[in-house]
Formats: structure tokens, sequence, C-alpha cells
């Protein structure tokens, strides 16, 4: 296992590979839809990749696909090399809402995919303390989920997903039901986290300035059938303050090119 | 200065007056006004001494003299015990072989949808209806009343155990999946806590249909019980020694589920008010 790491390091391989995915869905109405169409896409090590598109444009569905809770119809999925059709170690998954199991205080919670791998014991208790007390939940660890505001909650789910010290970070919209302060400041200490760790981060999100904000790269999805449009470098690197790139020019020329094209893409379509 | 006027403002309580400690005791016992005035009204009645209602009600008065006649003389107890040894007895038959069989099925949608019309089949027969061939294959004893409870409170178990198999939600299955945990993780750490609310829901109906069901099979053929003493006592018109076990089953039965919702909420505290 080290050694092929090593190789891969070597030959900057990506660690995320997806090559010709397809994927359909059996549908009531017409047999079947296409979810995806054909989509190449490498992802290196350490990149923060936003994938943006609309609602129906398959984003969600290929960001599942990397977790192992979907598999293409055709084409190959790879992490470190490895094809997969369900889920592997090290990749975390961070839903939409918060998934906290709420019979379960919020450490419990935190620790339970330790307690999964059955390798519960102190030395855990202390790192998802840890994570806790980062995130600004020290206080809230034996507390219930139901007693957190939503915007905690997805804290504690975030402290849940990095217990286990994963490489690559899989996100599907984790922001999109909070309000838009408590937005900004999560985006911020995600940003951060990722500074830090450079861990591979895969984020999927419907909202432009977000995917401008904390990506390196933007895949820019269209739905009927899903398929990439085009992938934009944001040019911007983990050396790169969260709060200083929003007031760069490229930031503010990215937004506005994209929101162009999306603008453009509705109009010419209905 | 104003951060010790706040905390002045927030711990400066109104004061509790003498209204208000009756108002707050009337909300928390409001419950109990119906049944006083409801004995009240029976009582009344009964001093009226209706001619067409003598041998329908009987005086609160006298039920309560025939219940301490019956409570002194031990025999009360004799059959309260017999009637809740049945009821216990059906209840665990019916609560164990209902969680064996709900969480099999409830595990397997397949065998959901292939059991689940014959189960809504068993239990719309009013099972009542079949106490006398239940009496026939099991005798007068205790075994026929402990197979009837059973019959009787087995289904609205069973259904509360399946439908909350089904209770966990599609995210939760998802994230113990990328888990990478083991089918019988998912099921102990996420399905059966789901599941909680649904069972317990199911156990509230069957501990009442338990009762319901001991008390018509002794009605049906028996030789103790409280529903072999009422049933005894009205074929001889003896009214207050009708009405006084049958408060006695009403507070066997309040009992029962009160102390059934209690378990349920200590186990599920989590689920806040």
């Amino acid at each position: 296992m080290t050694t092929l790491r090593h190789g891969l390091a070597d030959s900057r391989q990506a660690v995320i590979e997806i090559n010709g995915v397809w994927k359909r869905f059996a549908s009531r109405q017409a047999g079947y839809l296409l979810a995806l169409k054909d989509i190449n896409l490498d992802i290196p090590r350490g990149e923060f990749l936003a994938l943006l598109g609309a609602s129906g444009c398959g984003k969600t569905t290929l960001l599942r696909m990397l977790a192992g809770l979907e598999t293409a119809s055709r084409g190959r999925v790879a992490i470190k090399g490895e094809p997969i059709d369900s889920p592997v170690e090290g990749v975390s998954f961070v839903f939409q809402s918060s998934v906290l199991l709420p019979w379960r205080t919020i450490l419990s919670n935190v620790l339970l995919p330790i307690e999964v791998q059955g390798r519960l014991g102190p030395e855990w208790t202390e790192k998802a303390k840890g994570l806790l007390a980062i995130s600004g939940l020290a206080g809230f660890a034996e507390h219930y989920p139901r007693e957190l505001s939503g915007g905690m909650r997805q804290r504690a789910a975030i402290c849940r997903a990095l217990v286990t010290d994963p490489d690559i970070l899989l996100m599907d919209e984790p922001f999109g039901a909070l309000d838009a302060m408590t937005r900004d400041v999560m985006n911020e200490e995600l940003y951060g986290l990722w500074q830090k760790s450079r861990k591979t981060v895969v984020f999927v999100t419907h909202d432009i300035s977000e995917a401008v904000r904390l990506a390196t790269r933007i895949v820019v999805m269209s739905p009927r059938p899903g398929r990439i449009d085009r992938i934009i470098e944001t040019g911007f690197t983990a050396s790169d303050a969260y709060i200083e790139r929003s007031r760069t020019t490229r930031f503010t020329d990215l937004v506005a090119e994209l929101r162009q094209m999306f603008v453009g893409r509705t109009g010419a379509e209905t | 200065m104003s951060a010790q006027s706040d905390d002045a403002f927030l711990d400066n309580e109104p004061p509790v007056t003498f209204g208000r400690r009756v108002l707050d005791l009337l909300d928390r016992y409001i419950g109990a006004i119906p049944l006083i005035v409801g004995f009240g009204l029976w009582e009344l009645i009964a001093w009226l001494d209706l001619q067409s209602l003598r041998y329908v009600i009987p005086a609160p008065s006298d039920v309560m003299l025939s219940l301490w006649d019956d409570i002194k003389s031990g025999e009360l107890f004799e059959h309260v015990q017999i009637t809740l040894s049945e009821v216990f007895l059906g209840l665990i038959i019916a609560v164990v072989s209902a969680l064996v069989i709900g969480l099999i099925i409830g595990r397997s949608h397949f065998l959901e949808r292939m059991f689940y019309p014959i189960i809504v089949f068993f239990q719309a027969i009013p099972k009542v209806a079949l106490a006398p061939l239940w009496l026939i294959a099991f005798g007068f004893g205790i075994a026929s009343k402990v197979a009837i409870s059973a019959m009787v409170c087995f289904f609205p178990m069973l259904v509360g155990v399946i439908v909350g198999m089904s209770a966990m939600r599609r995210e939760e299955a998802e994230l113990m999946k990328t888990l990478r945990a083991t089918q019988w993780q998912i099921f102990t750490k996420v399905q059966l806590p789901r599941a909680l609310p649904s069972i317990f829901g199911g156990l509230e109906v069957a501990v009442l249909f338990a009762l319901i069901g001991a008390v018509v099979g002794e009605f049906v053929g028996a030789r103790g019980g409280l529903g072999y003493l009422i049933s005894f006592r009205s074929s001889r018109l003896d009214l207050p020694g009708v009405f006084g076990p049958l408060i006695v089953l009403s507070i066997i039965g309040l009992i029962l589920d009160l102390g059934t919702k209690g378990l349920g909420k200590r186990l599920m505290s989590w689920q806040g008010e």
C-alpha cells in the first residue's frame, strides 16, 4: 500500500480517475433516463474541486459514484488506482443534511465511523473531542442533535467525516440548507481545513460564488443528459486566503463569466 | 453595569400567587375533572332511584361497599391474580413471537411484500369470535385464556414491528454504507432504534388488547378471573358486584398503559417532548 502511494505521488497520477462514465436510471415514463453521458475527469491529490451545475445535471450522481453509493452503467471509476463499485476506506461523504442519529449524543455520533470499524478507545474519544473543540462544539459533546442549530449539526457531521482522517472528502451541497451568514462561516472553516490538511475535496454545489470562493478547479455540468460543459481553473491555490480571494478581480470576473454561462443557457432552453 | 442589570432583569421572576398555583394544579390534573363530575352524576342518578334504571346502574356507594367486601374476603385478589397471569403470559407469547417474525419480515422487502396481505387479512378477523374454538382446543383452565389473549394482541404488535422496520431513512442507510458497516451493524445501530417508536405504538395497543382477550375468554368459559366473576354475578343480577371488578379491570388497564408509555419514554428520551 505504501509503495503504491509512493508510486502514485511520483507519477503525479490522479487520486480519482473517471473514464468514459455513463449512468442511466430506469424511469417510469421514458424507459431509461440518461443521468450522465461520457464523463472523463481526473482529480489530482490535494485538489479542491467544485462540481457546479443546475439541479438535474448529474453532479450529485457523479459524487455518489465516487462514494460507492452508485455504480456506473458504463465506464470506470477508480480511487488510488483501484476501480470501485462500493465504498472504500479513506473516503468520507458529507450529506446535504447532517444525518446525525438523534438517539446518540454529538460525541457518539462523531465516533460512529470508529465504532463501526470496531476500534473504539480513549485515544479516539480524545481525537473526536479535539475535532469538536476546533469546530466550536466543545461544550456540546454530550448534547443530542435536536438541541443544536442546523449549522452546528452540520459542523458535527463534518467532524464525523474527519474522525477517520480520510484523504478524500466528498461533499454533497453540505451547506445548502444553511442561511447565507452561517454558510459563509462554514465555507471559511472548510477552506481553512483544506489549506492545512491538503485533503482532496470534491464539493457539489449550485452556488456559483461558493464554487469560486473555494475551488481550485470548477467542473461546470449541464443537464439532459448530464455532461461536463467546461472545466475552469480558478487560478487560486491553497496559499490564497479565503477572504482575500473574493477581493480579487479574478474572483468577480469568474463569477460574472459563470453567471453569464448559466443565464445564457437557461434563456436558450426556455 | 448594563450586564448586571440584564442579569437582574432575567433573574427577576414574577411572584407565584395563590391563584397561579391553583390554576397550575387544575391544569395538571385537568383529566380528573370529568371523572369526578361523572361519578357525581352517577351517584345522583342512583339516588333519584329511577324505576327503569334500577337494574342497570347501581349506586357508586353500593359498588364501593361491594368492592370493599371483595377485598376483605380476599376473593378479588384471587381473581385479579388469575386474570393478570393470563394477560402477562399471553402478552409475552405474542410480543416475543411478533418481534421475531416482524424483525425477520421487516428486514426483507421481498418477505414484507409477500406476507403483509395475509397479515392484514388475519388482523381483520374478529378474533374474539374464535374464543369458543380455543376453549374447545385448550380447555376451561388458564391455557385457553392465554391463547385468546396472545392471538388478539399478536397482530397489532406484529404490524407495529414491521412498520417500524421501514422507518430507517434512506440517508441513514447510505451513511452506514459509506462507513462500510455490516448488515448487522446497520440493523442494531440504526434500524432497530428507528423502529422503537412504532414497536412501542404496537405494544401499547397489544397490552390493552391482551386484557380484553383474557376477559372475553373468561366470559366464554372459565373457573376464575375478573371476567368470570363479572359474568357469574351478572347472571345473579348482583349489579354492585359486577361494577366492582369492572372498575378494577379499568385500573389494571390504566396501569398497564401508563407503564408501557413510561417505559417507551425512558427508552426514547432522545425524542424530547
